[in-house]
């Protein structure tokens, strides 16, 4: 937290160690929301640039309110947001294409977690556009609810209703697969 | 395991990791985004803030003004004796250089029978040519005094260095030509002497006649108006004593000493006084620039990450948290820090929370100094939360604050605001939930305060 704020006071003065540091520091966080969100490896890659292109661009006027990631992954998800929006593209999972860092000790575990996360996956997709972003934010971001809700304009209450309607279809489509 | 846990958990556990080459020409497009910026030329007034806001500063700014404020009355007022303070001022504005000694006492009691004293034992060399320097001493616990800090000023070379010895800290900034121009141009009216002139002048003094300081014959000056104010702050003052004393060399007719005290009983009728004494001047003091080089930074010291200047929203509502934690609500007033400490064992005194009696048990075995220390660190939050604003009020933000009379259960009423743009305002409410608002919106919100 205060190594964030003293990269933010950095980067506002136009250091570009303190740009390379934040990209280091939060890229695959932003990386895995971004490509839960639209399932597309290279969609993902697109809104990541937008991202910290835009803020080297407020570099100098940058104002975050409550921390550095919380403001990231809210960027993400609007870049996430206008980019599929403007592509007009269906969001799928192609998770064969994509490269799952996560690796069990155990390939029985290998395999157990790997069809898991994609089907998981594959039922966050599914999910409505709103739902799919709390549970992101919340379960892959660390965003609180104060958070998310800030970041989706609307209550806390509204975005914690959202949160557990996707638990729940999440719930139904995973014990459907029997992943849990 | 609950399985929207195991949901969650199994979503934590997902990573994606963009390959090397999406890094490199990410980077590659975000620093030149970033190198096509021109950054306005902010820093000069947040590094002044964080000059100005410097305990040990401000107690050398006291004593310029101080002087400032000394020559100031002799623009309106002769003092019908062998001095005129006219005089006083025409010599004072002769000055290239000078230095001085000083102590910066507080005493109160910080509960029943727990009374504390700190005090500052501080030298200071002013030279318009090479700048400031200011070194200043603590009690030790285990006897004497310590190294508290030092700090150095260069407008020749635009820079500044300040270091904490207590708690092996540092921080080292630039100045710009701006504010290095301004500080040569402030040497002898450091601080607001405007101000403080006006405040001086409607002040009743008196004339003490001759007297003897260290074997040198003086004059004497003093006051009692309570409306006489220095930028030490006062806040946690309720109907204040004050008096204050200035004496004259009258062969130099020069300030040879200053002393400021001002004490008040608090509702438990304990007595707070801050008592501040500048003495040892030396005018026209022989000054060399190597006298102005700051010493290297000693191994081990990490640089200071909490200075004033630097707060920001999360900062302020972390303070105002910690009001609620302590008193249970919001403290009426924010605009002045140097008072916070003294508001804040104020409060603390009669605050019942859960968090107030947890810290006043704590610090029942502490020895004074101890307990200054303890409940300092606790206050820190509420201190930081009034140099925010304080820097707003700096920066001309327009910022307002309404603890006196909004709750934490107000969530739909403005706490605190300030200026983002033009045109719109960020707003803090009750509830310490923040929102960022136009200015006629803020307008309608504010009708809805208490009056």
């Amino acid at each position: 937290m205060l190594e964030d704020r003293f990269l933010v006071r950095q980067l506002n003065q136009g250091s570009m160690q303190a740009l390379r540091r934040i990209y280091e520091k939060y890229r695959e966080d932003l990386f895995t929301i971004v490509v839960s969100l639209v399932g597309d490896r290279h969609l993902a890659e697109d809104c990541l640039q937008d991202v910290f292109v835009h803020l080297a661009e407020s570099a100098g006027r940058i104002r975050i309110r409550s921390n550095l990631k919380g403001y990231l992954a809210g960027a993400i998800v609007n870049r996430a947001r206008d980019r599929v929006r403007r592509e007009s593209r269906q969001v799928d999972c192609p998770i064969d294409e994509l490269q799952l860092e996560e690796t069990p000790p155990h390939p029985d575990e290998q395999l157990i977690c790997d069809e898991q996360t994609s089907a998981l996956l594959q039922a966050i997709a599914g999910l409505p556009v709103e739902q799919r972003e709390v549970f992101i934010l919340y379960a892959q971001g660390a965003m609180s609810f104060r958070q998310i809700a800030g970041q989706q304009q609307v209550s806390i209450r509204t975005a914690h209703s959202r949160y557990r309607y996707a638990i729940n279809k999440l719930r139904v489509l995973l014990k459907k697969a029997d992943l849990i | 395991m609950r399985t929207s846990k195991h949901i969650e958990q199994l979503a934590g556990n997902i990573h994606f990791r963009p390959d090397e080459k999406t890094d490199e020409r990410i980077l590659a497009q975000a620093e030149a985004a970033l190198g096509k910026r021109t950054f306005p030329d902010t820093k000069p007034e947040k590094m002044r803030i964080i000059i100005m806001r410097n305990p040990i500063i401000r107690i050398a700014v006291a004593a310029v003004v101080v002087i400032a404020c000394v020559i100031g009355l002799s623009l309106w007022r002769a003092t019908g004796s062998g001095i005129t303070l006219a005089d006083v001022l025409a010599r004072v504005e002769q000055v290239k250089s000078f230095s001085c000694k000083g102590s910066f006492t507080m005493n109160g009691q910080i509960a029943p029978g727990k009374p504390y004293q700190f005090e500052t034992l501080f030298s200071i060399v002013l030279s318009q040519e090479y700048g400031y320097k200011s070194k200043a001493e603590t009690q030790d616990p285990n006897g004497g005094t310590m190294a508290f800090g030092e700090i150095y000023v260069s407008p020749q070379k635009k820079t500044f260095i300040q270091i904490k010895h207590t708690s092996k800290k540092y921080v080292r900034g630039g100045l710009d030509d701006a504010e290095a121009q301004q500080y040569q141009k402030e040497f002898s009216h450091y601080g607001n002497p405007g101000a403080l002139l006006k405040e001086i002048m409607a002040c009743k003094y008196e004339n003490l006649g001759r007297s003897t300081i260290d074997g040198f014959g003086v004059e004497g000056f003093r006051t009692t108006d309570p409306n006489c104010k220095l930028p030490l702050g006062w806040s946690a003052f309720k109907d204040p004593q004050i008096d204050v004393k200035v004496w004259i060399d009258v062969k130099t007719r020069l300030p040879i000493r200053f002393e400021y005290l001002i004490s008040s009983l608090n509702q438990r009728g304990n007595t707070l006084s801050q008592r501040f004494v500048v003495h040892d001047f030396e005018w026209d003091v022989p000054v060399t620039a190597a006298e102005f080089e700051p010493p290297p930074v000693p191994d081990g010291y990490a640089v200071l990450d909490n200075l004033p200047g630097m707060e920001d929203e999360e900062t302020a509502i972390q303070g105002l948290k910690r009001c609620i934690e302590f008193f249970g609500n919001y403290i009426d007033t924010v605009g002045d820090d140097a008072g916070a400490l003294g508001a804040v064992v104020s409060a603390l005194e009669k605050s019942e929370t859960p968090a107030a009696l947890r810290l006043k048990e704590e610090i029942k075995g502490l020895t004074g100094e101890e307990t200054f220390k303890r409940v300092s660190d606790a206050g820190k939050p509420i201190l930081r939360l009034m140099w925010f604003y304080v820097g707003l009020v700096q920066q001309k933000k327009d910022p307002a604050y309404y603890g006196k009379t909004v709750t934490p259960k107000d969530a739909d009423k403005v706490l605190m605001r300030w200026k983002v743009s033009d045109s719109e305002y960020r707003v803090i409410f009750g509830d310490l939930h923040a929102e960022t608002v136009t200015a006629d919106a803020l307008a309608e919100l504010e009708k809805l305060l208490p009056e």
